[in-house]
């Protein structure tokens, strides 16, 4: 972006910031009044990309503890900092750590060949093959990792493959889509998830690892296995068989086994959380504390860590805390009359606005931006909260949506067109997934 | 000056002719040291932030296994889509751009004045 349109965004952010701050609203305190100033200039920030995102989050912070904290009851602005060192960071930060320790030593690719060494000849069984490691992988490291690793192992296939035969596309596009859908599935998969655990535990519903993927996971495997099906229609393969060689199994190391057996005992203490009680956030520092110590990573590993994706959680987490301790929510339910809408019709105007949105900017703003104003709601439906979540992870539209698209799509093989065309459908679908589970499913098994 | 481009000489003989020695350390930025073809002489070392092979996309995909992208944004999105086209813009351009007789020295002090 231009300098000039980055202080032209500025500007406007601050205008509208002043203009609302010092705005007589009806009915609205000062600090309900001054939280929506800051919501403004946020989605201002957020949306246009003018200043890093990671550095509008602190702004988030800084103007939260100045504006906002000294017109709360009890006026401390270290609520609106505390986010930042909250449980979901530090359980985020602790996947970062288990995602370096894989790639550090090869055992994501490791993994990703054992798996794929089983999965036959058959061009469908190899897109399932691709979709599943790609998800997987991105159930547990960032979906842009996960894509990148999988493009390369698929590289040498795709090009193997006849130009005229549109399985060359099939198996190009099944990767970001998979890793989007993937994320999906754990806390960790993607930052959106964490945000919504977060809102909900300050509204008082605890919802742990094990509980979000039994919420999540079952979503997630439909909409893969739906993806997978439209994916076959739509780039239908020519060939009846394909080989494909990949690298020759590795031979582990003590290094190799330490950071696998680290990784099976976290994914462990993360599943059996209910019976030795330890929050999982301090299950998360597992990794760190026997990497680190063991000088299996060093301190240049720790400095590279996604701290740009922490800082961005954290404002977003800070912004949700001050949407609900202002009262904006509240009154942003009452004074825009959805107090009367249809629960059904919440659901769906919400998650079509999160999808729409998480399509033209990130996807942790826009969970950030979007999941404070469904708290409002959060009484009648837990469900809505995570169902924005998931359905920030639907970017599946355009190259820029994602980071996976973009890296899917800056092999030169893929049309806009093609990642359009498809990525609207299974958007599509996605939505359609989450609104069956949120408005029946969950509500039905009774388990958000 | 927008930017300068040279062609490295060798301080010793002034031959034209360098080999490039890339050195890849655990831990440390890779560095490349500048040999003179000719004499042998030391002739300059540059110290990679990241290292983009004649396979841009390859490259790209490494470097966002590291991480090196990890927030989804749009621009970040963007950057990667502009990856490869950017490097094959800038190769042509630095090709065809005057050479200076300048030092790289004398031109990173101007260019950052």
């Amino acid at each position: 972006m231009k300098l000039g349109w980055r202080i032209f965004f500025v500007t406007l952010s601050a205008a509208a910031f002043a203009g609302i701050c010092f705005a007589p609203i009806p009915g609205m305190d000062t600090a309900a009044r001054h939280t929506l100033a800051v919501f403004v200039l946020a989605l201002i920030l957020w949306v246009s990309e003018a200043i890093p995102l990671y550095i509008a989050s602190l702004v988030i912070a800084a103007l939260l503890s100045i504006f906002v904290a000294q017109h709360l009851p009890v006026a401390d602005y270290k609520i609106f900092l505390a986010p930042f060192f909250s449980p979901v960071i530090l359980l985020f930060l602790g996947g970062f750590v288990l995602a370096r320790g894989l790639e550090s030593y090869g055992l994501d690719s490791v993994l990703a060949s054992a798996i794929l060494r089983k999965v036959g000849k058959k061009p469908a069984a190899i897109l399932a093959g691709f979709m599943g490691v790609t998800a997987l992988l991105s159930m547990w490291m960032s979906n842009t990792a996960a894509t990148a690793l999988m493009i390369a192992v698929a590289l040498p296939l795709i090009r193997s493959i006849d130009e005229k035969d549109p399985m060359r596309i099939g198996l190009l596009l099944c990767i970001p889509f998979s890793a989007n859908l993937g994320g999906m599935a754990t806390p960790i998969g993607t930052p959106p998830n964490a945000i919504a655990i977060a809102a909900l535990r300050d509204a008082g519903v605890q919802i742990n690892f094990l509980e979000w993927m039994g919420i999540a996971l079952p979503a997630t495997l439909i909409l893969l296995v739906l993806a997978w099906i439209l994916i076959l229609i739509l780039f239908r393969p020519k060939t009846k068989a394909l080989s494909f060689s990949l690298h020759k199994a590795k031979k582990l190391g003590w290094k190799e086994w330490v950071v696998l057996t680290t990784l099976l005992v976290t994914v462990l203490g993360w599943l059996t959380g209910r019976f030795h009680r330890i929050p999982d956030a301090i299950v998360a520092l597992l990794p760190a504390l026997i990497f680190f110590s063991l000088g299996l990573l060093r301190r240049k590993d720790f400095r590279s860590l996604g701290w740009d994706v922490l800082i961005l959680m954290g404002g977003g987490l800070a912004l949700g805390k001050a949407v609900a301790v202002s009262g904006l929510d509240k009154w942003l339910v009452t004074s825009l009359g959805m107090e009367g809408l249809p629960p059904v019709a919440l659901f769906v105007g919400f998650i079509l606005l999160t999808v729409v949105l998480t399509n033209f900017i990130s996807n942790t703003s826009s969970a950030a931006l979007i999941v404070p104003l469904t708290m409002g709601f959060a009484g009648g439906s837990n469900s809505l909260v995570v169902g924005v979540a998931l359905a920030a992870s639907a970017s599946m539209l355009l190259p820029v949506s994602t980071p996976p698209n973009a890296i899917a799509f800056g092999s030169g093989l893929l049309k806009v067109k093609h990642m359009f065309r498809t990525g609207i459908i299974v958007a599509v679908i996605a939505i359609g997934v989450i609104l069956m589970f949120g408005l029946v499913i969950w509500p039905r098994l009774g388990i958000i | 000056m927008s930017f300068a481009v040279k062609i490295e000489t060798c301080p010793q003989c002034r031959s034209r002719k360098t080999e490039n020695l890339v050195r890849v350390e655990p831990g440390c930025p890779v560095r490349v040291y500048v040999r003179c073809s000719e004499c042998g002489a030391f002739v300059a070392r540059y110290t990679l932030e990241r290292y983009t092979s004649d396979k841009p996309y390859e490259s790209l995909l490494k470097f966002s296994r590291r991480g090196g992208c990890s927030i989804a944004s749009r621009s970040h999105a963007q950057e990667l889509e502009g990856f490869s086209k950017k490097i094959e813009t800038e190769f042509k351009e630095t090709t065809e751009a005057p050479f200076t007789e300048l030092k790289v020295e004398e031109i990173i002090c101007e260019l950052k004045r």
